[in-house]
């Protein structure tokens, strides 16, 4: 074994605004890894969307050289980790990189399920998890019973607690001389065969799919030959380097250490997260555990509105892939939208992140048909079929059966919100599981829920209804028959299959009236009228109708009016843009996200 | 279609109330008249250009009946003097029913006004008052009298429809009250509930009744008809008039042509630049500066879009052979697919020599138009 006893490899677990890029900038700026003027605010965060939401979708990480009290130099190697139920499994990888944590609970709002959720992962993967307790310069702040609450859930002796402000920057030194202090040092051979572990990927247009490794065994250089385990492709490595947190060139990466490994590989579906790299000539005989192939959970058709731009599409597709393994998408032709792709993510945050970055950063206008989930379709014929589509369900006739989705749920909650919640997950066809009091005032929550439902408003509904102080976390559990139909949408007569979905029997009724009735809200005015109606099968459920457009004039139009009534034109032609054209009728991009946005009642 | 006429348009930002529909820029707070004054005739100083003939001038508002008329003559006085008045033609002065007597409007005659636009906005009485206005239908009486007595030979009227608790009988009395006196041109505005009105406010509490979209189709009907029958030519969107009274002020916005605007929040554009005033009368009176907002430069393409959608208000349509002499496009050419999918709607009509809005083209005319913008 080699001495590695200056090295220390940790992440930071916390809730969406508990302050964990903040405090990632502290840490930073402290052990000046940074120059304190290049830091713009929240280092880690890079990508534009990132830094607005406020979450990190893409890994980053970044070294840091720290003189301890003791005089030692150490390096520390901060791995971040996403926040968002959507990639649990990409946070599972990078805790694996690490030794320790940092568990940021925000002084005034206690632990979240999310957070929850992400200690139980730290502790599957042996990690030592130091408390921070953030925010104590609020006025709200609430140290002591925060501190008995990490004890009570999580059982974590507080003996070590850190009371800091990412914001005054107090306590910063404190963590950094606790990280020392209580996360192990790495335990790794320089002489043993090579065994890096992928918790990230990112492409790079000029040196291609990048690895961001965490090296358990052995050393990798320029010019070594590797071997992806998953895979069995092999490359050539071109360069290895670190994060500081910019990209900095170094000769080699060693046992324990963090950095990145450029190879020439084309795709980041190549360098897959979760994977083990060794070398291709001496390598290590079996792989590290754990590594799962993303599986996209939430399906939907991407369109471009103006069909000259499907090409575009693919390409702006094709790009993201690069860098986002998870990202699937496949051609797929409807009849009202024309061509485009059925497109598949991790998550409802994915798919939104996607369809945001392909707007923004490739200028295209898109219309997102209602995600889906997979079903599984058993027909009378004994076959099965597996659907991410409502328009790919056959013909009824031939169904015996259709299996959809379940997620099990972990809901936590101040006791309060007990009723409310369940009275919400009941409506989302839940069965309970389990009730927990983890502290006399908070509750963990269990049920078995659709995921079907969960894509639908729940996230919204939960947080409505708890005045946001909900946070939920769920994991896949498999499939379970249930009793389904698929509602369509007629305008003008004609099935329209973007606006199809596949509902429980139960809500059908209640859905195709929302939906229409929606969806007059949202249809403009055309030149002649348009009825929209809901039908399951043959039968017509709901029918309301959008009246001909007759009258829009504006007869005031005198010097000053000339420049305001230019933009309202514009802001008319504006709107066009984005409209599809369904045969006559304009539809306007949020109708086909209709069904997401209806009041549950 | 020429373009080298150019107007003047002066603000008065002055009303002795406000009305429930309105939301112009107007004060009741006359103390600041003579400042206000004293700067509209600094900003006309600063602002003077000999190089163009000036063929209009409109004094809008507000109330510009409810000022001093020494201040309207201090205006034109002004106006003579810093700018080139030798091809004048219309001079119009808005009125107000029962917010000018007698002498005002001899006055009025007197400086050179030769056009007068009243604000009658309905006859009837409980119409009226729902408005807001401070005047009653004897008041209008009095004030086309007097300007007939005193020699105005060009009055125009603005009329208001589709009002709360309006009917088609309503609107069929003012109309034949209005053609029975014998105008030379009437502008009709269906009303429209404007942010921060009084009737917004009612209107979101459900207090306002408003007729519905077919009822004010048949409205624009009724007064199409009337007007039509009492020898009145549609010649824009909301304006009819005797034949040779049409508005020249106003034609020189739909053609396209150069306009300056003096005074609080008077839009002005002249050589292929626009801008407003500054739209508070406190700033306005008080600061050493005329800051322009809005500034837009104008490009080809605004000028020619605004061209086309200007040109489509006119009932008569746009002229293409001029308007090819004048931006140099060929209209039929360039916009061929709206033309052939507004063709197929019946929204327009074309000829070799005219592209027009028909009828049901002026009702949707907003849709049509916004097809033209690039």
């Amino acid at each position: 074994m080699t001495d590695l006893s200056n090295i220390r490899n940790f992440c930071i677990i916390a809730h969406i605004d508990h302050g964990k890029s903040t405090l990632a900038d502290r840490l930073i700026e402290h052990t000046g890894a940074v120059e304190k003027r290049d830091i713009t605010k929240q280092m880690l965060d890079q990508m534009d969307l990132e830094q607005e939401r406020g979450i990190t979708i893409k890994l980053q990480a970044v070294k840091m050289k720290y003189i301890g009290v003791d005089g030692k130099e150490y390096l520390l190697n901060l791995i971040d980790t996403p926040g968002h139920v959507d990639f649990t499994y990409e946070v599972s990888r990078s805790l694996a990189a690490c030794e320790g944590a940092l568990l940021v609970v925000d002084a005034s709002q206690g632990i979240e399920a999310q957070t929850l959720a992400n200690v139980y992962l730290a502790l599957e993967n042996n990690l030592e998890i130091i408390p921070v307790i953030n925010k104590i310069d609020l006025p709200s702040a609430e140290p002591e019973k925060v501190k008995q609450e990490i004890e009570d859930i999580i059982g974590l002796d507080t003996s070590n607690v850190v009371l800091t402000s990412a914001k005054t920057g107090a306590g910063t030194s404190e963590i950094l001389e606790a990280i020392v202090k209580y996360v192990p040092e790495p335990v790794g051979d320089y002489e043993a065969p090579l065994k890096a572990l992928i918790f990230d990927s990112n492409f790079d247009a000029y040196k291609g799919a990048l690895s961001y490794v965490r090296i358990i065994d052995g050393i990798v250089k320029k010019g070594m030959k590797i071997k992806m385990f998953a895979t069995g492709k092999e490359f050539e490595v071109t360069e290895v380097g670190i994060f500081e947190p910019l990209h900095r060139i170094v000769d080699t990466l060693k046992a324990g250490e963090v950095g990145y490994i450029a190879a020439s590989i084309k795709k980041v579906a190549d360098t897959r997260v979760g994977d083990t790299i060794t070398s291709a000539l001496n390598p290590c005989k079996e792989p590290l555990e754990g590594y799962k192939k993303a599986v996209p959970m939430v399906y939907c058709g991407l369109y471009p509105i103006d069909n000259d731009k499907y090409n575009e599409l693919k390409d702006a597709l094709e790009k993201l892939q690069l860098n986002d393994a998870s990202l699937l998408f496949d051609p797929e032709t409807s009849s009202a939208l024309g061509f485009g792709f059925r497109c598949g993510f991790l998550g409802l945050l994915h798919m939104e992140i996607v369809q945001e970055r392909l707007e923004r950063e490739y200028g295209l206008s898109l219309i997102t048909t209602a995600p889906s989930v997979v079903f599984i379709v058993h027909k009378t014929d004994g076959t099965t079929m597996k659907i991410d589509s409502p328009a790919l369900l056959p013909d009824i006739r031939t169904v015996e059966y259709l299996e959809e989705p379940i997620v099990k749920a972990s809901i936590m909650v101040p006791n309060d919100y007990v009723g409310s919640v369940m009275d919400l997950c009941q409506d989302k066809r839940g069965v309970f599981i389990n009730m927990e009091y983890i502290t006399p005032k908070r509750v963990v929550l269990s049920y078995k829920l659709p995921l079907g439902e969960i894509i639908y408003d729940f996230f919204d509904q939960l947080k409505s209804r708890t005045k946001g102080y909900a946070s939920l976390d769920y994991e896949l559990a498999g499939h379970e028959k249930s009793s389904l139909v698929k509602l369509d949408i007629l305008l003008a007569g004609e099935i329209i299959d973007a606006l199809s979905c596949i509902v429980h029997k139960d809500k059908a009724y209640y859905r195709g009236r929302a939906l229409v009735s929606k969806l007059r809200q949202l249809i403009p005015r055309q030149l002649f009228e348009v009825p929209i109606q809901a039908a399951i099968g043959s039968k017509v459920i709901a029918r309301e109708t959008v009246k001909a457009m007759r009258k829009d004039v504006l007869e005031k139009c005198y010097g000053g009016d000339i420049s305001r009534k230019r933009k309202l034109l514009e802001k008319q032609k504006e709107g066009k843009k984005r409209m599809k054209q369904v045969g006559r009728i304009e539809v306007p991009q949020e109708a086909f996200m209709a069904v997401l946005s209806l009041d549950d009642e | 279609m020429m373009n080298n006429e150019v107007g003047i348009y002066i603000h008065i930002p002055f009303c002795l109330k406000k009305c429930n529909y309105c939301d112009f820029v107007s004060f009741s707070s006359y103390e600041f008249e003579e400042n206000y004054f004293k700067k509209l005739l600094k900003e006309i100083d600063i602002r003077n250009s000999n190089t163009k003939k000036i063929k209009t001038i409109y004094f809008g508002g507000g109330t510009p009946s409810s000022v001093k008329t020494k201040n309207i003559r201090n205006t034109i006085l002004q106006l003579k003097e810093k700018f080139d008045l030798s091809n004048l033609e219309e001079m119009t002065i808005e009125v107000n029913p029962g917010i000018c007597n007698n002498d005002n409007i001899q006055e009025y005659y007197d400086m050179g006004f030769n056009r007068l636009s009243i604000g009658v906005q309905t006859f009837d009485e409980v119409m009226l008052k729902k408005l807001g206005r401070i005047h009653n239908k004897e008041d209008i009486y009095n004030t086309i009298n007097m300007a007939r007595i005193v020699g105005f030979k060009n009055i125009s009227i603005d009329l208001m429809y589709g009002l709360p608790d309006d009917s088609l009988k309503r609107l069929q009395s003012d109309m034949e009250l209005a053609m029975n006196l014998d105008l030379q041109h009437i502008s009709t505005y269906g009303l429209i509930i404007e942010p921060n009105t009084k009737f917004e406010k009612d209107f979101k509490n459900g207090l306002l009744k408003l007729p519905s979209e077919e009822i004010l189709l048949e409205m624009r009907e009724l007064i199409n008809e009337k007007v039509n029958y009492y020898g009145f030519n549609h010649y824009e969107i909301a304006n009819y008039a005797k034949s040779s009274y049409e508005s020249k002020h106003n034609l020189i916005y739909w053609n396209n042509n150069d306009y300056y605007g003096f005074g609080v929040n008077s839009t002005t554009k002249v050589n292929g630049i626009r801008f407003t005033n500054e739209p508070n009368l406190n700033n306005y009176i008080n600061s050493y500066k005329f800051e322009k907002y809005n500034l837009e430069v104008l490009t080809d393409e605004i000028v020619i879009e605004e061209g086309i959608f200007l040109g489509l208000r006119k009932i008569a349509g746009i002229d293409l052979e001029c308007f090819l002499n004048r931006y140099n496009i060929d209209i039929k050419q360039k916009y061929k697919k709206v033309i052939d999918e507004l063709l197929e709607i019946k929204a327009i009509r074309l000829n070799d020599k005219t592209l027009k809005l028909t009828n049901f083209g002026i009702e949707i005319s907003n849709y049509c138009m916004s097809k033209f913008l690039s």
